[in-house]
């Protein structure tokens, strides 16, 4: 009997001591979070930005899920702009976020501390049009915290944003992108 | 590993009877011998037919005499190539093992990056679909797809059946399949869409392992696996087979594969080569028995567009013609010795005679070859067999020497001794020929026409025989062989006296009147086209054409006119238009397409045939057998669908080392007129059988020929050219291909026609302007001396002036006598004056000094006469005095005309004074004018101002005021 209770007690020590190492759970959340994007026409730079950023990463599967709302964007050279931005070109009633999820393609090891390049392979989805892109990103990897930053650039076109006529020397059709997040351990 | 070899040679040792024993010949090449342990990873061979071989060591490039390494991106970067592929536009992909992509375009690498990152796994593969997608394969990341825009991944989370991929295919209809670790994936990426069905062994693979995939254009896809052999994939029907020869396949893992018209050859990683005939008899072999082949290890097969096989292996690289000629030295394992007569029978049984005899060799549908030698009733030793025949009911016949001609059954055996109840049991039967139930046999007395009856399926049938010989219309009664053409011709090659030919219009005969010079043939082929070809002995080929039953004259081949070489022993034309020339040294071919000799030699192996007089045979299935010195030759003329001349461009061109770009017309500027150019004749089959010609339309008259890959014109007179070139395996340039270059060479500068005017109106401006110079020089010089004399006279007359010598004269009458010795003085300065005025009044400019002694003198004698009314102060400085010219007299005149204009008192005296003032010499004085005033000329201030001007000094300056008058001017300094 007493055999039993040391066993269960045992188990019960090994279980929590368990869940204690593994207390430091594998999915990373941002906590702060910029993407900014610019267009370089030959009349105008326009260029915003949003810090409502959010995202998930899950060390284990490498997997990722990042969005933003697209009427958080702010910075625009007018008002007016802003609204073309949400009304015409976003259509941010009927799509209110930009996503980009998928999967890192090759093996992080997320418990050694440094800088790595890697490959986010997965489904970005502006304005509604998904398009399967690979983005290059670089993570700082650091204990308990994930810093990403990633470059790269989006053609209107594979997104089905059409500009009009008039404006075509202000909106430039490949819109560059900059992310920068600080994500960091879930404790829930 | 010594286990492993010893394995490997029990396999040779034990394998052998069972396979076929004929080899291609093949050659080692050596890449570079600076560097050890190369490895050739990939091969392939660009639009240029430049061969890339990509390496553990670097990507070398050959063209036929040198392997040349591509310089890295970056000096000490590592490229391990793993895989090659070359676009369309020339385009070169390099795949290497750390992942990186290099694009090899316009003469250099560099490095090629994807805005999305580039692999970190090995590229194993590259491709490009009918998108013109170009799609990777990567050991651990899956695929990549490049729509020239964006990199897209194809992994497992989107379907492929594994990452670790190991080759990747494309067909024409946009589809992309690769073997990896979990067997084969087909994918499309069309409109950014992917599609992926995989294959594994739960459908039917032998194994999920695939290391190589061949794409066969008719539908299949083969597969090369790791463990089980190679099967195909049927792709309309998505069904797998595997040969029932590859049920039990212990040969490790496939590396490399070649798929061939009627085989596939297997690279394997532990056993060598391996061959597949998978159409016809479906007999394997393997290499590890061949001379030459002995690697174990095969890491790549490619075939150039010439039909040479390449093959890696571990540390060597072989070259090989392939199939196209093979070689059995060897039957059962014993050497083959000389043969005598050959005939390949309807069974595509090998019909043979040696000293031990007549054999028959079947080669088995299980691999095996069956040796037969048959002892022959009746035919007594020492014998000969000379030629073998086999008629159209199925019976051998052979002829022999000096024993007549016998019948055999082909499958039993038994044989009969012909015999014509004359002597032709005694007789020697050099050839014989037929056609149904006619057979012609050409003997050394004479031809003889046998009839067979109509038991001739019976071995000993009934046989009717006309015999032809000097008797009854031939030349000669020494018949080397007859031939019975598709026109019911028969021809006789005789021995001393030409060709003759029975039609049914009787006998002809050719000879000197045919311009045919040799005297003795034994050999006649007729083409494909119905040409007759015929080899005498010691003049050549000779060749007949007829058309529409017309006579046509003879045409002679020899050295001259392509011919390689002028010892044959036997002709032999195949049923797709070539003629094979069985020579001594070599074979050659002649193409009746091309209507061109090539030549067979060292390079595709063979060195030294020397084989018996008419030892040829055609195979039903169209291979040419020869027979020879301990060798079969088999020469299958209906898989050489290959580029047949040597691949010519041009390297580069330059003008005074200045590249030319060929691909347009060029105006060469004279200065440069000295041109190179260098030039390739890809030939890989043997290099150092190219010979060049060029010629410079324009400058040469012949062609030159040449055997090196360069051509040098210096100094070349300003006109137009073409470059013409062209290269051939032979001597013969009459069916060559040609490329050429035009270009023009400018007339020098000097020469141009407007350089020519222009430099004369210079010529003629500048002497006018020169001539404009000198005259207004020399008219300065005229107007300075004109002055001189002016300002001279002026002087003189001045000097002459009757009031100035009435003044000095009234002078010295009032102190002549009050002071005599003042008077003297007087007249001594008096004398002085004048006789400076004559020693200066030459010059241009005297000095200052001089000046003021003239001044001084002249002050004396006017101070006699006007005592205090005349005050000169004079601040010179001696250095000033010494230094500074100035024009003779000109002070004095200005002196002079001070007095002149002023009235002179005691209490108004006139105050000249003469002082430097900011570097102008200035001569001032007070202004009294005189009541009655003197006439003025003018001349004196005009005259020292002119003289000035002419002397390059500046205008003096004259300023009148109320109470002063001042003349300033520059004087000149002493040099």
């Amino acid at each position: 009997m007493n055999k039993i209770i040391s066993g269960v007690l045992f188990i019960l020590f090994c279980s929590l001591l368990l869940t204690g190492f593994s207390s430091s759970s594998p999915i990373y959340k941002v906590s702060e979070g910029t993407i900014k994007f610019v267009s370089e026409a030959s009349f105008e730079t326009v260029a915003a930005s949003s810090k409502k950023l959010n995202g998930l990463l899950d060390t284990t599967t490498q997997e990722f899920a990042f969005s933003v709302a697209n009427n958080s964007f702010e910075g625009f050279n007018s008002l007016l702009q802003r609204e073309h931005f949400n009304e015409s070109y976003l259509e941010s009633e009927k799509n209110p976020r930009s996503k980009f999820t998928g999967k890192i393609i090759e093996k992080v090891n997320f418990s050694k501390q440094g800088t790595v390049t890697v490959r986010a392979k997965g489904i970005l989805n502006i304005h509604g049009v998904e398009q399967e892109r690979i983005l290059k990103c670089e993570l700082i990897i650091e204990s308990g915290a994930i810093k990403v930053s990633s470059n790269f650039s989006v053609f209107l076109a594979d997104h089905e944003i059409s500009i009009p006529k008039i404006v075509y020397e202000k909106i430039s059709p490949e819109i560059k992108i900059q992310v920068e997040a600080i994500m960091h351990q879930k404790t829930e | 590993m010594k286990i492993r070899y010893c394995f490997i040679l029990l396999l040779c040792v034990l394998v052998p009877s069972k396979m076929k024993a004929q080899f291609p010949f093949v050659r080692p090449i050596e890449i570079d011998k600076t560097i050890i342990d190369i490895k050739v990873q990939v091969i392939i061979q660009d639009n240029q037919r430049l061969m890339w071989l990509g390496t553990n060591k670097g990507l070398y490039s050959y063209d036929g005499s040198t392997f040349k390494i591509t310089p890295a991106v970056k000096k000490g970067d590592e490229i391990f190539v793993n895989s090659l592929y070359c676009e369309k536009n020339g385009t070169l992909w390099v795949g290497l093992k750390s992942g990186a992509i290099l694009q090899y375009k316009n003469d250099s690498l560099r490095r090629f990056e994807f805005e999305e990152g580039m692999p970190k796994e090995a590229i194993t593969g590259i491709t490009e679909d009918n998108y013109s997608n170009i799609w990777f394969s990567t050991y651990g990341e899956g695929l990549y797809v490049w729509n020239r825009k964006h990199l897209y991944n194809f992994d497992e989370a989107d379907g492929l059946i594994d990452n670790y991929v190991y080759c990747i295919v494309s067909d024409n209809k946009g589809r992309v399949w690769c073997g990896s670790d979990g067997g084969i994936s087909e994918c499309s990426f069309i409109e950014q869409k992917k599609q992926i069905k995989n294959f594994s062994t739960q459908d039917g693979l032998s194994d999920n392992i695939i290391k190589k995939l061949i794409w066969d254009k008719t539908g299949y896809l083969w597969f090369g696996t790791d463990n089980y052999g190679i099967g195909k994939l049927n792709l309309k029907t998505n069904k797998v087979e595997i040969p029932q020869e590859f049920g039990r396949w212990n040969k490790g893992a496939v590396q490399a594969m070649l798929l061939m018209e009627h085989e596939v050859w297997i690279g394997t990683s532990d056993s060598g080569l391996i061959d597949f005939e998978f159409s016809g008899q479906r007999r394997t072999r393997n290499f590890m028995n061949a001379e030459g082949f002995k690697y174990p290890t095969i890491q790549c097969l490619f075939r150039d567009d010439e039909g040479n096989i390449w093959i890696a292996c571990k540390d060597h690289l072989l070259q090989s013609p392939g199939e196209r000629i093979e070689f059995l030295k060897t039957i059962n394992g014993k050497p083959v010795s000389t043969i005598h007569s050959i005939l390949a029978d309807s069974k595509k049984r090998l019909w043979f005679s040696d000293d031990n005899g007549l054999n028959r060799l079947t080669f088995n549908a299980d691999g095996t070859d069956q040796l037969k030698t048959f002892s022959i009733a009746g035919l007594k030793t020492p014998f000969k067999i000379l030629t073998i025949y086999q008629d159209a009911f199925g019976f051998i016949w052979f002829g022999t020497f000096d024993q007549g001609c016998f019948r055999m059954d082909a499958e039993t055996g038994e044989s009969i001794h012909i015999d014509d109840k004359k002597d032709l049991l005694k007789q020697s039967v050099l050839s014989i020929t037929g056609q149904r139930s006619t057979l012609w046999l050409a003997t050394l007395a004479g031809a003889l026409k046998l009839e067979l009856g109509d038991d001739a399926l019976q071995l000993r049938c009934g046989i009717k025989i006309d015999y032809y010989n000097s008797s009854n219309g031939l030349n000669n009664n020494f018949i080397y062989e007859v031939l019975l053409d598709q026109k019911n011709r028969v021809w006789f090659a005789q021995d001393g006296k030409g060709i003759s030919m029975l039609d049914k219009d009787g006998f002809h005969n050719f000879g000197e009147k045919d311009s045919i010079k040799a005297k003795t043939f034994f050999s006649i082929t007729q083409d494909r086209n119905g040409g007759l070809w015929f080899a005498s002995t010691d003049n050549g080929l000779y060749r007949y054409k007829s058309d529409n039953n017309k006579l046509k004259k003879f045409t002679s081949y020899n050295l001259s006119n392509g011919l390689p070489s002028m010892h044959i022993t036997d002709l032999c034309a195949d049923n797709i238009g070539n003629v094979i020339i069985v020579c001594v040294e070599g074979i050659a071919s002649f193409n009746l397409d091309t209507e061109s000799f090539s030549w067979y030699q060292e390079a595709e192996g063979i060195e030294f045939v020397d084989a018996d007089l008419n030892t040829t045979s055609l195979s039903p299935d169209g291979i040419i057998w020869i027979g020879a010195k301990n060798q079969f030759i088999e020469i299958n003329t209906t898989l050489d669908r290959f580029r047949k001349t040597p691949f010519l461009t041009f390297e580069r061109a330059t003008a005074l080392l200045d590249p030319i770009d060929l691909t347009s017309y060029a105006s060469i500027p004279g200065g440069k007129n000295h041109l190179a150019f260098s030039f390739q004749g890809i030939w890989f089959s043997n290099p150092s059988e190219v010979n060049f010609q060029y010629k410079m339309e324009g400058l040469n008259r012949e062609w030159i020929n040449t055997r090196d890959r360069t051509a040098t014109f210096p100094d070349m007179k300003p006109g137009r050219y073409t470059f013409r070139l062209r290269c051939s395996r032979t001597n013969d340039f009459s069916h060559s291909n040609e490329i050429n270059y035009s270009f023009v060479i400018l007339q020098p500068l000097y020469r141009q026609w407007w350089f020519i005017i222009f430099s004369i109106i210079i010529l003629i401006a500048l002497t006018w302007i020169f001539l404009k110079i000198r005259d207004q020089r020399v008219n300065l010089l005229q107007r300075l001396e004109k002055e001189k004399l002016a300002s001279q006279f002026e002087t003189l007359k001045n000097q002459v002036n009757p009031h100035f010598l009435f003044n000095s004269f009234n002078t010295l009458a009032n102190i002549i006598d009050d002071d005599k010795t003042k008077a003297i003085e007087y007249i001594e300065k008096l004398t002085d004056f004048f006789r400076q005025i004559l020693v200066h009044r030459e010059k241009d400019l005297i000095k200052l000094e001089e000046e003021i002694e003239i001044i001084n003198d002249y002050v004396y004698l006017q101070q006699q006469r006007f005592e205090s009314a005349l005050i000169i102060k004079m601040r010179i400085s001696n250095e000033q005095a010494q230094t500074l010219l100035i024009p003779p007299l000109a002070l004095q005149i200005l002196v002079e005309n001070a007095i002149k204009h002023n009235s002179l008192t005691s209490s108004n005296p006139l105050i000249i004074e003469m002082f430097f003032e900011n570097n102008f010499f200035i001569v001032k004085n007070n202004l009294q004018p005189k009541l009655n005033k003197e006439p003025s000329t003018g001349t004196g201030l005009q005259n020292i101002s002119r003289r000035m001007q002419m002397l390059g000094l500046p205008e003096i300056e004259v300023e009148k005021t109320e109470t002063h008058f001042t003349v300033k001017f520059k004087l000149a300094v002493k040099k």
